[in-house]
């Protein structure tokens, strides 16, 4: 029993049932063939970073669980079918059940979308920012030593 | 081989990741990640960011897990 993380990106415009049905349906494909659920995360709707299907929001969950190597071929089958369900990844965590990485979990997941443009990239005071944007922004075209 | 005018100056930067100690880059962690990509959404380089080579791996999975999960863009205008 290995374990392992998903999260998974629910179409946002479904019914707060439709979501839950959903989600229960991936946790049942998990404990159905052995796995034991761990955690379930609902981070609940988020917008996306670029548009998924024409949507621009989605509802995430993030699950871990523990399971046996073939649940994860079942659990990808249904991923794939499931319709409601627009992204999803498999993460493998560990070797043994209910060992996480180390350190995992010292950050907290921010579930809350904070502002919305992205490369809010601060440079150092040392490095002038305008000295380093034309290498970083065309081509990084030195470094061919 | 690309002959430089100037000459730059590069302080020895520390990596961020070593100087707090932390093991495992989350790749949930948009708010952390966001500030390792540029203004066009792409992945700043180790002679930039003064990451160690360790960490830097990890972040450069950390990114692509996170763009895939759209928590961060592939490319942002």
């Amino acid at each position: 029993m290995r374990v392992y993380e998903s999260v998974f990106i629910v179409k946002p415009s479904l019914s707060e049932e439709e979501v839950n049905k959903t989600i229960e349906l991936i946790e049942g494909t998990i404990t159905g063939k052995g796995g034991e659920i761990i955690k379930v995360d609902r981070w609940g709707k988020r917008p996306l970073a670029y548009e998924i299907n024409k949507q621009k929001e989605g509802f995430y969950v993030l699950l871990n669980f523990n399971a046996d190597p073939p649940v994860l071929a079942e659990l990808d089958r249904r991923y794939k079918l499931t319709d409601q369900i627009l992204r999803y990844n498999i993460i493998k965590l560990g070797d043994r059940p209910g060992e996480f990485p180390p350190g995992y979990g010292q950050y907290s997941i921010d579930t809350q979308f904070v502002g919305s443009e992205y490369g809010l990239h601060t440079y150092e005071s040392d490095y002038d920012k305008e000295d380093y944007e034309d290498e970083m922004d065309d081509q990084f075209s030195d470094e061919h030593e | 081989m690309i002959k430089r005018k100037v000459k730059r100056f590069r302080r020895r930067k520390v990596c961020r990741f070593c100087l707090e100690k932390i093991l495992y880059i989350d790749y949930k962690d948009q708010r952390r990640l966001r500030g390792f990509i540029t203004e066009r959404g792409k992945i700043i380089p180790r002679r930039i960011s003064g990451n160690c080579t360790y960490h830097q791996r990890q972040l450069t999975t950390a990114i692509k897990r996170a763009r895939h999960i759209a928590l961060l863009p592939f490319t942002a205008e």
